[in-house]
């Protein structure tokens, strides 16, 4: 059974890529392969103390593990082989389970996994032949515990209540996205790892799995056989526990069908307009406080704008970028909104065949865009501003914001009709999507520039008046690109609609 | 079937005795020809029925009909207003009510959501949106669903939604490909009695399905369709004629023999 399921999620997996882009595929797989390769190097390239050396790579070891579980759990596990594509075969549910676990390791992308593992190897290498070998059994255990733990991951998060999934997928990306803020400050917490100047955090990374690999290697080196072998079998003990569990927990994803659905009946009392613009705002506002995709993205605009802004302060005392986390909350809240008619997928059938309905849906999704948006970036431009004390600033937060939130919602719209990307068959977003995302960063970005420009030319001068003409610039150019890129957006809509439509029935 | 094979040009105004008028829709995929140039009158206030085997030709010709394909050639006339002409698009789905197949409806919307949703963006007055919102979620047997996410539907109940948009503006002609697809018989019964009650009082129905039953119920005219083409269409009694309409139907498509067996079956 084990051969046939991995010839035929091979199968899916092919016919995907044949309908996705093949270079962006490269690009994924280059990338992880690099990111493999650096953490490689981070053991090779160790330090004199043993021990703070396979705490460092221990750390590194942690986002790779934790990395892999979250994306399981995210992605609901294998997006090619699905549990439920195998619910009405006759087989039994136990032979499937242990099938499924046996697929989960012949995973290609856990190859990747197990050279970054390997950087404990690297370190392992500089410490005598017995914490080599006892590195390498570690790796291997660590390795077969990431696919087992992944695939049950996976399949925790199955076809239960809607809401439930959407829940899990939403928190899931934003302990990612947390997980890439703290990265910033990898390089200062593994300079004190190697220093062994935090011998209380050393400890949580030593006793969490991905740090048994540096932990049996260590104890090789020390002669301290019995606690390497502790640190050996671990691995295999717990991947035993997690497997005894999921026939259980596959059977109660494969049985599950609909779950409770969302109920949602209240009649609120209407706060936008009757009009056509205010009914798609607010079907838009819905859709971005309901749909998992959009509402994660902004919970990430919102934590990368303050996150980014409020580490420096906290970590070193710097408040300069205190008073930019609100326009680069807009550019990121602005970025990932330029894939609106993507995401949606084929729903835009109902703006095609209703009258007169593109102008309202543009400049709705504009208006829904701003009322989520604005309030929070102008709060937290004027909290963070204010308690940095950086008053000299005030022009330039105060200028970037007013561009930024009229140029973002120009763009998009406007990069919502172009080049439109469909989300894959999970739902989910395509490495097309990502890199259309990353463009628009500094698209939206660019639209500040002529703010920008007064800004700066008044902070070199020293002039005040000048620098708070480009705030008034900024409004000018703020509500231009609102208007007249709305507007582009709207002729292309209307010309284009229809082909748009077809491409995301494809 | 045919009344003329000529497109229409630009100024020209649609037959307007037809609620809907195909002239010359063509649509081709490379090499291959899903609907070859078809022209078909649908009366006015009749109830017409779409028939052909699977890969047809029906979901595209209905496609283009109701403006959510561009057809290669050709184009359509709802009661006179031709859709693929700037000037006439926007009377055109006015009069018109649509439900596609295959198309999704916004998932994380609830029934609710997407009549109110639907009727402000048509610029109904909030009063006639809630009043035909309750009605049809009463009349549909989605009164207790109306606050329940379209995505938890089941796909009955999303076809039953999805007729109440098409029905909400009070459209004179529906265009549903595959209506009562995946729908109960209780709920099939009651959309039959809405779809009668709607022609009875002048409006347009045109349907696609494969349930001959259906049709010889509910229809007064019929067309089949078949490779692309209308090989036969008219009154439910010319088409059907005395061997009735599934045999008419398997003799105007030139099906093989339908009564043959498995081997391994009688072992």
């Amino acid at each position: 059974m084990v051969r046939i399921l991995i010839a035929l999620r091979g199968a899916i997996a092919r016919n995907q890529l044949a309908r996705g882009s093949r270079w962006a595929l490269w690009a994924v797989v280059i990338f992880g392969l690099a990111a493999a390769g650096g953490t490689v190097a981070l053991g090779i390239s160790h330090g004199s103390d043993a021990r703070g050396s396979l705490d460092r790579v221990s750390a590194v070891l942690l986002l790779w593990f934790g990395g892999q579980l979250a994306q399981a759990a995210m992605n609901g596990g294998d997006q090619a082989l699905r549990p439920e594509l195998l619910a009405l075969l006759p087989l039994n549910r136990r032979r499937l389970a242990w099938a499924l676990l046996a697929v989960g390791l012949a995973d290609p992308a856990l190859v990747t996994v197990a050279v970054a593992y390997a950087a404990v190897i690297a370190v392992a290498a500089g410490l005598g032949p017995a914490a080599v070998t006892a590195a390498v059994a570690g790796v291997a255990g660590l390795t077969g515990l990431t696919s087992v733990a992944a695939t049950v991951a996976g399949g925790t998060l199955g076809p239960g209540s809607r809401r439930g999934r959407d829940l899990g997928t939403m928190v899931t990306a934003l302990a990612i996205s947390f997980l890439a803020l703290a990265a910033t400050l990898l390089p200062g917490l593994l300079s004190a790892l190697q220093t062994g100047r935090w011998p209380g955090f050393a400890g949580v990374l030593r006793a969490l799995p991905s740090g048994w690999p540096g932990d049996a290697a260590d104890a090789a080196r020390r002669g301290q056989w019995l606690l390497m072998t502790a640190a050996l079998l671990g691995p295999v003990a717990l991947a035993a526990l997690i497997a005894a569990a999921w026939p259980r927990i596959l059977r109660r994803r494969m049985t599950l069908s609909g779950g409770a659905a969302h109920h949602a009946e209240r009649r609120t009392r209407r706060l936008l307009p009757a009009t056509p613009v205010g009914a798609v705002a607010g079907k838009e506002v819905r859709l971005w406080l309901r749909d998992p995709v959009r509402v994660t993205c902004l919970l990430i605009a919102v934590i990368v704008g303050v996150g980014a802004a409020l580490i420096p302060r906290l970590a070193t005392g710097h408040s300069q970028l205190l008073p930019f986390a609100g326009p680069l909350t807009v550019v990121i809240a602005g970025a990932v909104a330029t894939n609106l008619y993507g995401n949606d997928g084929t729903s835009l059938w109902l703006t095609v065949v209703t009258p007169r309905a593109a102008a309202a849906d543009v400049r709705g999704r504009q208006l829904a865009w701003l009322l989520l948006v604005a309030p929070f970036a102008v709060t937290e431009t004027v909290a963070l501003t204010a308690w940095s004390g950086q008053h000299a600033l005030w022009p330039w937060a105060a200028g970037l914001l007013i561009a930024l939130l009229g140029g973002a919602a120009g763009l998009a719209a406007l990069g919502s009709v172009i080049a439109v990307q469909p989300l894959d068959d999970g739902g989910n977003p395509t490495p097309t999507w990502s890199l259309k995302v990353h463009l628009s960063l500094y698209a939206v970005c660019l639209t500040a520039a002529p703010a920008a420009a007064l800004l700066t030319a008044g902070t070199a001068s020293h002039d005040t008046a000048l620098a708070w003409a480009g705030v008034a610039v900024a409004a000018l150019t703020g509500a231009g690109c609102g208007m007249f890129l709305g507007r582009a957006a709207i002729r292309r809509l209307q010309a284009r609609q229809v082909a748009v439509l077809r491409l995301l029935a494809a | 079937m045919t009344e003329t094979r000529r497109p229409p040009g630009p100024a020209e105004a649609g037959p307007a005795e037809a609620g809907l008028a195909l002239r010359g829709l063509r649509k081709a995929y490379g090499p291959t020809v899903a609907v070859a140039g078809v022209d078909l009158d649908i009366p006015s206030g009749s109830f017409y029925g779409l028939v052909g085997p699977n890969g047809a030709g029906k979901t595209t010709l209905l496609s283009m009909a109701v403006g959510l394909l561009a057809p290669d050639a050709g184009d359509a006339a709802v009661l006179g207003h031709w859709m693929w002409q700037p000037a006439t698009t926007d009377q055109a789905k006015q009069e018109l009510g649509v439900l596609p197949t295959g198309l999704a409806l916004p998932g994380r919307l609830t029934g609710r959501e997407l009549l109110t949703y639907l009727g402000l963006l048509r610029g109904m007055s909030p009063a006639t949106v809630r009043a035909r919102s309750d009605e049809l979620l009463d009349v549909l047997g989605l009164a207790d669903a109306g606050g329940t996410m379209i995505a938890d539907y089941s796909t009955g109940m999303t076809k039953k939604i999805g007729l109440a948009a098409a029905v909400l503006h009070g459209p004179r002609v529906l265009v549903l490909d595959e209506p009562l697809e995946a729908v109960d018989p209780l709920s099939a019964m009651t959309i039959s009695a809405v779809l009668r009650g709607f022609t009875r009082r002048g409006g347009t129905v045109v349907m696609s399905t494969h349930v001959m039953a259906l049709v010889e119920q509910l229809c007064d005219r019929v067309a089949v369709m078949a490779r692309g083409a209308i090989v036969r269409a008219g009154t439910l009694d010319q088409v059907a004629g005395p061997a009735g309409l599934e045999q008419a139907f398997l003799d105007a498509v030139g099906s093989g023999p339908v009564d043959r067996e498995l081997s391994w079956f009688a072992s």
